[in-house]
């Protein structure tokens, strides 16, 4: 009789075990639930997180960051997100309520607090930050560890995938950044000068030797463009000669198009030389959908459109163009 | 004009209203029921009754301002939408805002708009001729005031002297006399008898049962339904009035 | 002077100067009828109702097709209008609440349709927001050229249907009892009250447009004595805050036109309440000073009072 209860127990016990080692395991296994806002830090996590996470993005290709705010159908894809990442509330503005009540049951971290200190951040005026920091690629890969630890306190099993992953990454990243420099730099340094909807390349002018630049309409997109920046930004394109101006996916284009038509009359003919990634990528399943090729449409039309030669594409990058036919 | 008057006088006069089974309802509750009116042509006829017994209503039915429930309108013969022209109406003067930016005479002429038809402007003869109005009302020395600047007798006057100066052989009139003083309402209705003089048919409600007997021929006497009509000397008696107004007699 | 010189010198600064005076012209002239007929607020739920029309005419065309995004403000304009009939008829409710009923569903079906689109992530949705509140700053030669149409096709029909429009406003009683399609005329004024809101959205937007309808011809009101003396003032009126408001906004970066606009116009009306001979309150004010400093002076009896002939006109309002 004790013989059968003890093997019984036995049986029992070592089927418990299993299962919930087993159950340990599987959950262990599971991706964690990620949930991006934009899809610069999107792109960016998936690529750091590998098969450990599947990340989602919140805003599409076509969204204001500056104006997007919380409809049910992203608070339901909040709520089932394990981690959560998102820039600062200085971009995601009308967002951040929402993030502080999330950031209480669920892990969520704003990157750009969390990856750098306050002096290494540029400020459009005393006290308002510029969170555009996705624009300098040497800055943004900063990003890329900080990711990494956040997705391995709740997969420790990642942790080494995770950062050979992030090793990876940053290389890659690493090569992009030079090839920036070198075309940007191709271009004279009298023509180096960038004119765009919104100023969200401050880091971008600032990181690659941009001789200056103007924007119709601050960091925030809130608030209408008014004559006065329309037609300052025109005498800056007539003073300075500027051979072309660019705008912007997430921004109407009237601002700048008004503004081409205002420099022109002035007596100085000046094109829009393109359509930039500024607040967004482009569409999903796009080469401009990707960070990198976010940064390489940019780059290659404000050095085509300014008299610049784009730099030959990395070695390091091979494997990015041969997976999107570039 | 003469002209009305004669296509009017080729055809049958007959009545110069004839209503027929007029029901008319607010929601479930009727304020006019199966209404009977005939009126012949030349009288001046007063429509008299409690308040809410359905007068102006009536006034507004027969007129098209209104849509009844059943019934059945003619004015000498036709029907109302051949009849605009012949046909003149002085709403109740609360009906309309006076602090519109017009004057007196400027009122007067509106009542020719219907005459003077799409797309012309007023002329000088159609000023003229609402000046004449305005004169004929005791009103020509304030024709250019701004009618927000009239008493309320004035006021009533104006509306007179604007269905006036269309020269129709109808005249229908809702309580021209409210809210003005005797001398006021002793000038209005001695008018409208010169009027009714000269040929015209008056049909107007009118509220002051102590002045009816004095100025009026012609009486119907509605509460919901027509209690009474006929000429005022048979009509107008005490039966009738009780049954009209219940057990309220107002002097 | 050199100032002044050098903003009409520039492009977009003469682009939005004569768009906002052409809007201020036009609206100064329908809101005249739309404030004696009572329904200022028809011009905020016209407005209003814009929205969502605008957010169709995205969603079918795809593209920021801004004629198509105009005829769509006009539909879902004419739309809302018709709710209000159709309430004030069917209902108890009298006009202003239904003003307020329409406004208000179909400004959150707007918002609505606005946060579906950009929750789409559409590339093409940038920009539907500065309908809200306006983006003068950005017109174009050919929004120039559809305002000065429309404005051509407006004084038409007004000055066309001047009499009828007159009496309508003044008296539908008495219009339908002489024969006027009364229902006809007061739709059409509302049409082409809906084509001035729709023109005016780029410049002023959605939320201040009917300060646009009812300051111009609240302002004329306290100055002049006939309708016709009324209208002319009303556009002179919103020419003049249009044309000044877009030079004034122009001096400053960051200085938004259709605030500055709507500022002015609003001044103006502060002005014309205050100030007007006959009605404003200042003057009346000082009348009723004047009038009880005579009767102060003699003795109060009435006899003494028509002996006096102490004169009242005006006194009545």
């Amino acid at each position: 009789m004790t013989h059968s209860i003890a093997k019984l127990a036995a049986t029992t016990s070592l089927a418990v075990g299993l299962t919930v080692s087993g159950g340990v395991a599987a959950q262990d296994q599971a991706p964690l639930q990620v949930l991006a806002t934009v899809g610069m830090i999107g792109d960016v996590a998936q690529q750091v997180a590998g098969d450990c996470a599947e990340v989602d993005v919140l805003l599409g290709p076509g969204t204001d960051p500056h104006y997007y705010e919380a409809t049910p159908r992203a608070v339901r894809a909040l709520e089932s997100a394990e981690l959560i990442f998102y820039v600062h509330p200085a971009l995601e503005e009308r967002m951040a309520r929402v993030l502080e009540n999330f950031s209480r049951r669920i892990p969520t971290v704003s990157l750009v607090d969390a990856t750098y200190d306050q002096g290494e951040l540029l400020e459009e005026e005393p006290g308002v930050i510029d969170p555009h920091l996705w624009m300098d690629v040497a800055r943004w890969s900063q990003i890329a560890p900080v990711i990494a630890d956040a997705i391995a306190e709740q997969r420790p099993g990642c942790l080494d995938d995770l950062e050979a992953n992030v090793v990876a990454y940053q290389a890659e990243l690493s090569a992009l950044h030079e090839w920036v420099e070198a075309s940007i730099g191709s271009i004279p340094e009298s023509q180096r000068m960038l004119v765009t909807a919104h100023d969200a390349f401050y880091y971008y002018g600032d990181a690659y030797n941009i001789t200056a630049s103007e924007a119709i309409e601050g960091i925030s997109t809130e608030g209408e463009a008014s004559i006065g920046d329309i037609r300052s930004v025109a005498r800056f394109v007539v003073d300075n000669q500027v051979p072309a101006v660019f705008v912007e996916t997430t921004i109407n284009p009237r601002t700048i198009e008004s503004m081409v038509a205002e420099a022109n009359s002035m007596g100085h003919d000046v094109r829009i030389g393109g359509e930039l990634y500024s607040d967004a990528l482009g569409d999903a399943d796009t080469a401009e959908g990707t960070y990198i090729g976010m940064i390489r449409s940019n780059t290659e039309q404000i050095t085509h459109a300014l008299g610049g030669t784009v730099a030959e594409w990395p070695s390091e990058l091979e494997g990015w163009a041969q997976t999107w036919n570039k | 004009m003469g002209a009305n008057l004669e296509q009017v006088t080729t055809h049958e006069p007959g009545l110069a209203l004839h209503v027929e089974d007029l029901t008319v309802t607010y929601g479930q509750a009727p304020v006019l029921w199966d209404i009977d009116v005939d009126v012949p042509p030349g009288v001046m006829a007063a429509v008299i009754g409690p308040n809410g017994a359905g007068k102006s209503t009536l006034l507004k039915s027969v007129l098209g301002l209104l849509r009844p429930v059943a019934g059945h309108v003619r004015f000498f013969g036709r029907p109302v939408k051949e009849m605009r022209r012949q046909i003149a109406y002085a709403p109740q003067r609360h009906s309309v805002d006076w602090d519109f930016p017009t004057t007196a005479v400027d009122v007067v002429e509106m009542g020719l708009y219907g005459e003077i038809g799409w797309f012309r402007r007023p002329g000088r003869d159609h000023r003229a001729r609402a000046m004449a109005a305005l004169n004929e009302v005791e009103m020509a020395d304030l024709a250019h005031r701004q009618i927000s600047e009239l008493s309320g007798g004035q006021q009533q006057r104006v509306f007179i002297a604007r269905s006036l100066v269309q020269d129709a052989p109808l005249m229908i009139l809702d309580e021209p006399t409210a809210g003005v003083d005797i001398t006021t309402e002793g000038i209005i209705l001695d008018l409208l008898k010169r009027l009714r003089d000269r040929g015209k048919t008056l049909i107007v409600v009118h509220h002051d049962l102590t002045n009816v007997e004095a100025h009026f021929d012609w009486l119907i006497m509605v509460n919901v339904q027509v209690v009474a009509q006929g000429p005022l000397k048979s009509v107008f008696t005490e039966d009738n009035l009780r049954a009209t107004y219940g057990r309220r007699l107002t002097p | 002077m050199s100032l002044l010189a050098e903003l009409l010198g520039s492009r977009v600064v003469q682009l939005v100067v004569i768009g906002a005076a052409l809007l201020g012209a036009i609206s100064g002239v329908l809101g005249s009828f739309a404030v004696l007929r009572q329904q200022s607020l028809l011009g905020d739920t016209l407005s209003h109702a814009a929205l969502p029309g605008v957010c169709l005419g995205f969603l079918i065309a795809g593209d920021r097709h801004l004629g198509l995004l105009l005829a769509g403000a006009l539909v879902t304009g004419g739309l809302a209008a018709g709710t209000v009939l159709v309430i004030t008829r069917c209902t108890r409710l009298k006009t202003d609440a239904a003003l307020g009923i329409a406004l208000s569903v179909y400004f959150a079906i707007g918002t609505v349709l606005l946060t579906v689109i950009q929750s789409r992530g559409d590339a093409g949705a940038a920009g539907l927001s500065t309908f809200l509140f306006g983006q003068a700053a950005a017109i174009t030669r050919g929004d120039i050229q559809l305002m000065a149409v429309a404005g051509v096709l407006i004084a038409a029909v007004v000055l066309l249907l001047w009499k009828e429009f007159k009496l309508v406003t003044f008296d539908p009683e008495s219009a339908r009892a002489a024969g006027l399609p009364v229902m006809a005329l007061q739709s059409a004024l509302t049409l082409i009250v809906a084509v001035a809101v729709v023109v005016g959205l780029q410049l002023v937007g959605v939320i201040l447009m009917v300060a646009m309808l009812i300051a111009p011809a609240a302002a004329a009101r306290q100055w002049v004595g006939s309708l016709a003396g009324m209208v002319v003032l009303a556009g002179c009126l919103g020419a003049l805050a249009g044309g000044s408001g877009a030079l004034i906004s122009a001096t400053g970066r960051g200085l938004a036109t259709g605030p500055v606009v709507v500022l002015l116009i609003s001044a103006i009306v502060l002005v014309s309440l205050a100030l007007a001979p006959g009605r404003g309150v200042i003057w009346r004010w000082r009348a009723r000073r004047r009038l009880s400093r005579t009767l102060t002076r003699e003795s109060r009896s009435s006899a003494d009072l028509r002996r006096r002939h102490v004169p009242v006109r005006g006194l009545k309002r």
